[in-house]
């Protein structure tokens, strides 16, 4: 069976907006979990919100309607863009975007039939912005994304950083420092929206031992997070690739705070 | 859920506030036509409190607080303080939010808002002078004059109506704060919504 392509049809602009929820594999083991692909083709100009929208927006996300014992475990995101709305900086997806959500089953769960249903909600925005949500069902056991188009968006996804890396507060700046011989640019998506000012330049610098990013704090929050996730975007020619990194920023807070 | 707040005479607010808030930015003044035709000026309100709303009607933010009664409430709550509420429209003409005095003062009425003033500001000067970025960011001003509170109404950024129950709301969690002439815990919060239309 197949699952449920769900249409858009909002008010205002009405831009469309199909929402494709599939399983990543056609194998379900017992305990394990299931990846479910969910792709969003968008109109094109319109964008959605990645889990941290920027300056504005509101972030892209799934709700399930599981049946009893089964989990939700996440949902990751492929590596965002930053798009200047206005004067203001958000970080999403234009085109087409596929999310990879989890579900875990039950210990004693064999791969009988069984229907998951959830559905997603976001921010569909040009210079104005629609909400916008989509029901969907995936049918287990069932069709699966084709393999071809599988590998393609579990690419977009971004990999654990191997490297070392390290960071640290100074000033009105967080500065993350990663040992990569040859990189042209660099940008750090943060996972939470309080930390960084998302419309200013992060400056990239060549060090002895690879490079340093400086990426201008925001201006709303006094508080510098002891732990700081996100994605870090290293292009180098024509190829750019994301990384999940969590940093642990040395540094003290500034003395007499911001107000 | 809307806090009650207890009525406080102006001029003894006035004092504790500028003992406690010496180091609050001065709220910038300016002059913009209102709905209702007369030209308002921010420094005439000195002595009261007042808040300034960002607003775009056509912002599902902004609808999510319209459409529950959350900002009407939150204008009530406030105005039978004595606390003067100017709403403010920073979208230029043309623009989604963008309303003449007709339309904002027939939109407001039919959502039962209860501003002081609907002002007008199409160039987008007032808006940049207080670095407004979305609808609906909020500020607080004392009758000093200072911005004891600028940024999101509350703590869920969300554009859900379901989300309203559990968020606190900020400019109320301010006001009360000042009422009882304790400091402003949160002054800046990082505003959400639809960003301003400039």
């Amino acid at each position: 069976m197949i699952s449920l392509i769900a249409l858009c049809a909002i008010g205002l602009q009405e831009p469309s907006c199909t929402v494709t929820a599939l399983p990543a594999e056609t194998e379900a083991g017992p305990g394990k979990a299931i990846e479910i692909g969910l792709r969003f083709d968008i109109e094109p100009g319109w964008h959605i919100y990645w889990q941290n929208p920027g300056d504005s927006g509101e972030a892209t996300q799934v709700k399930w309607e599981l049946p009893e014992g089964w989990t939700e475990v996440d949902l990751r995101f492929p590596t965002p863009h930053a798009i200047d709305a206005g004067g203001v900086t958000n970080y999403g997806f234009e085109n087409q975007v596929t999310l990879f959500a989890r579900v875990k089953p039950p210990a004693e769960y064999r791969g009988d039939p069984v229907k998951l249903s959830g559905e997603a909600t976001y921010l569909i925005c040009k210079e104005a912005c629609v909400p916008g949500s989509r029901k969907f069902t995936i049918s287990l056991p069932g069709d699966a994304m084709e393999p071809a188009a599988r590998l393609e968006a579990v690419r977009a996804l971004p990999t654990p950083y191997q490297r070392a890396i390290t960071s640290e507060y100074t000033g009105e700046t967080l500065r993350i420092a990663f040992p990569e011989k040859q990189v042209s640019k660099a940008y750090f998506f943060p996972h939470d929206g309080t930390v960084l000012n998302h419309s200013a330049p992060q400056q990239l610098n060549k060090t002895v031992d690879g490079y340093e990013l400086a990426a201008p704090l925001s201006k709303f929050s006094t508080a510098k997070p002891a732990k700081v996730s996100g994605v870090l975007v290293l292009s180098s020619n024509a190829s750019a690739r994301g990384y999940t990194v969590a940093l642990s920023p040395k540094g003290k807070p500034q003395k007499g705070g911001k107000q | 859920m809307i806090k009650m707040i207890l009525p406080i005479a102006a001029l003894g607010v006035a004092m504790a506030t500028m003992a406690t808030f010496a180091n609050a930015p001065v709220a910038p003044d300016f002059t913009l036509p209102s709905s209702v035709g007369k030209q308002v000026t921010l420094s005439e309100f000195k002595g009261k409190y007042v808040v300034l709303e960002w607003w775009n009607y056509q912002c599902p933010f902004v609808v999510k607080h319209y459409n529950s009664g959350n900002m009407q409430k939150t204008q009530k709550e406030l105005v039978d303080n004595g606390v003067v509420w100017l709403t403010i429209v920073s979208s230029k003409e043309g623009a989604q939010g963008y309303v003449t005095a007709d339309q904002a003062n027939e939109i407001m009425k039919e959502q039962k808002g209860v501003p002081t003033f609907i002002l007008h500001d199409p160039s987008g000067v007032v808006g940049k002078k207080y670095d407004a970025k979305t609808t609906s960011q909020m500020v607080l001003i004392s009758p000093a004059g200072d911005i004891l509170y600028d940024g999101a109404i509350d703590s869920i950024p969300s554009s859900r109506i379901a989300d309203l129950e559990k968020a606190e709301n900020y400019l109320l969690r301010a006001f009360n704060e000042v009422s009882a002439g304790k400091a402003v815990s949160m002054p800046k919060t990082k505003p959400y919504g639809c960003n301003v239309k400039y």
